[in-house]
């Protein structure tokens, strides 16, 4: 590019002035965002990066620094070290496990179910019908209740005792449902939870819906076919795009899910353990020895792992059909 | 023409029964998404000695002071003072947190608007020594998880005296406007023929007037749609009130104070948590969302649809 004739002089030297003058005015709109990731994000993970392979005290006051006790110190591996020796060494390798296994339990089975049925509410939405609209923004309205309000309120709707779920229950005289006091429920409790959801999703493929051609349901209607073999020859195919979107973003976003489980903490303890609420103590709970750089350690096991995921989804992504370049 | 004929066809395929049972499904699906609304505006109005013991699905009668409450408590107070500028409008209390909230809002939406817009225009529209440098940058850190950058900015923020301020809540956004944003219009402004910014060059337009008047009225529906889920989230927001904001009352946002104090029998003393009024703000900070998505929701729908586009 540097070659380019453009930017040469009759002699064929370099001609600085020409160059600037051709890209410095376009530079100028990707500063910011330039700037955005070196500040916003580069800092931050060679920061990060420092941290998990030295022992950090935040803690050290200054005028202990002054006397040259610092921060950082004792540069190595012990973090890492530490994630992967077992408890009973002193290490916290079984709590690492089990909480990633908890994270990949709830993100697996929730991305199944989640896909499966509000794929289903969003085919039955789309259709055109006297009010589907009223009906689509009631199916969304779960969504719209505030974050901190909504999980506050499930809690209090999901109580064993008097919650109003239990009271339902009660009333169709069938026994009151432990909910998150007991561990072997706290999965399907999270996954009835996230039904409330669906909206959310069913939006997003009612946007892809509405894009396929009529024209491919209009011919196959002229061949005769069934409603179920155009959902799953000409919907569902025409949707992948989509399906992939919401595959990859659900899987990154629950393997770091923490804002819908850590106000659970004090009800379900450890089974809504997840890894990042796992970080979330280490770092700023202060009960660990070192917890700010185990913390970062941590998220960078968490990160090779997203990565490794991401990496093999987008491997065996043929089945995806993107539209006609726009 | 066509139109009228799909309807006609339509029409007589479905029989009666099949319309009954479609409308059956529809509004029972309907009862049962509308059930946490439900108990949302229940528990809001439910009375204080009901809300501490025993619930029930319909309360013994209706108590309307959690929602007056909000409006009572805290208020404005105009304080004079000597120099420059000599007025000032001192907010506590319920106001303060929903000024905060709004601040917050405006500010970030408005960054992210003009900051990802500008960056996609560059890159999808310019062509300059260095673009697919940038492009690759901007594509690595979509997927890069959220969790490894939280604890050094943190860390970041605090040596910049940002902690118990509002600034790490909207500054970055102004920074380029969130990856996944500008990959976003990008999208939407590929759909633009070339033709129509080389004509307006034609005409002697620079680089920045053709943004400002060609492509920027193109792809309102895309920023429509940002700001509208911008307003969403940040409206919403927890974590990143908690995080940075937590100790300092005067800059807490709404879902914050909810969480912290809007429990409480008077303003910040005391600390047991009323649940009624926690949810009274929950349903009036839910109104105003509400209008927005029933407004906007096929502004929604079309700029969702722009990420199943190939990039």
């Amino acid at each position: 590019m540097l070659t380019h004739k453009r930017y040469r002089r009759a002699d064929g030297s370099f001609d600085i002035k020409a160059f600037l003058k051709k890209n410095a005015g376009c530079w100028l709109y990707v500063m910011p965002v330039i700037l955005g990731i070196l500040l916003f994000t580069i800092v931050p993970m060679v920061t990060s990066i420092t941290f998990a392979f030295h022992d950090y005290d935040p803690t050290v006051p200054p005028w202990m620094q002054a006397r040259g006790v610092k921060q950082l110190s004792n540069p190595g591996l012990q973090n890492f070290k530490k994630i992967f020796t077992l408890n009973e060494d002193g290490g916290m390798f079984n709590t690492v496990l089990y909480s990633l296994y908890v994270t990949f339990r709830y993100t697996v089975v929730s991305l199944a179910f989640n896909i499966l049925g509000s794929y289903c509410i969003a085919l039955f939405l789309n259709q055109k019908t006297k009010g589907i609209q009223v009906f689509r923004i009631i199916y969304y309205l779960p969504n719209l209740i505030p974050g901190v309000a909504g999980t506050l309120l499930w809690k209090d709707i999901t109580a064993v005792d008097g919650g109003y779920l239990n009271i339902i229950l009660e009333t169709f005289g069938l026994n009151p449902y432990p909910f998150y006091s007991s561990a072997s429920t706290v999965l399907p409790t999270m996954l009835f939870i996230g039904v409330f959801g669906w909206g959310g999703s069913c939006i997003m493929w009612l946007a892809q819906m509405q894009n396929v051609p009529k024209e491919m349901y209009e011919s196959a209607e002229l061949d005769g076919a069934t409603y179920f073999q155009k959902t799953f020859r000409i919907t569902i195919p025409m949707t992948t795009a989509m399906l992939f979107y919401v595959v990859v973003t659900s899987i990154i976003g629950g393997l770091q899910a923490f804002g819908n489980v850590y106000p659970l903490l004090d009800v379900a303890g450890r089974e809504v353990q997840f890894i990042v609420v796992l970080i979330y103590q280490y770092a700023y709970d202060f009960k660990v020895d070192n917890g700010m750089s185990l913390a970062c350690a941590l998220s960078w096991v968490l990160f090779v792992i997203i990565a490794i995921l991401t990496a093999f989804i987008f491997k065996t992504s043929k089945w995806v059909y993107y539209g006609e370049e726009m | 023409m066509q139109e009228i004929t799909k309807k006609q066809r339509n029409y007589y395929r479905e029989p009666t029964w099949f319309k009954t049972i479609k409308y059956t499904l529809l509004v029972l699906f309907s009862l049962f998404f509308l059930f946490p609304i439900y108990a949302l505006v229940i528990n809001s109005v439910m009375p204080y000695e009901q809300i501490q013991g025993m619930r029930s699905l319909w309360p013994e009668y209706f108590e309307f002071s959690t929602y007056t409450k909000v409006f009572t408590d805290g208020g404005f107070k105009i304080v004079f003072s000597g120099t420059f500028p000599f007025v000032k409008i001192v907010l506590s209390g319920y106001i303060r947190y929903l000024f905060n909230t709004i601040l917050v809002c405006i500010l970030n939406i408005s960054g992210v608007c003009i900051a990802s817009s500008l960056t996609a225009y560059a890159i999808s529209k310019l062509d300059f020594w260095g673009k697919n440098f940038v492009f690759a940058c901007i594509m690595g850190m979509v997927l890069l998880p959220s969790t490894i950058l939280s604890i050094p900015l943190y860390i970041i923020y605090s040596k910049l005296g940002w902690v118990g301020t509002l600034y790490p809540l909207w500054v970055p956004m102004w920074f380029g406007g969130g990856t996944m944003n500008i990959f976003l219009v990008r999208q939407f402004m590929k759909g633009i023929p070339k033709s129509y910014s080389e004509a307006a060059s034609l005409d002697g337009a620079n680089s920045f007037q053709v943004f400002v008047r060609i492509i920027l009225p193109l792809v309102k529906p895309i920023l429509i749609y940002l700001a509208v889920t911008g307003f969403f989230g940040n409206w919403n927001d927890f974590s990143g009130p908690l995080m940075y904001v937590r100790d300092e009352e005067k800059n807490w946002t709404l879902s914050l104070a909810l969480y912290m104090i809007f429990g409480t029998d008077s303003l910040g003393t005391g600390t047991e948590k009323y649940m009624n009024n926690q949810m009274a703000v929950g349903v009036m900070m839910m109104i105003p969302c509400v209008i927005l998505f029933a407004f906007f929701q096929k502004t929604i729908m079309e700029g969702i649809s722009v990420i199943g586009v190939k990039g």
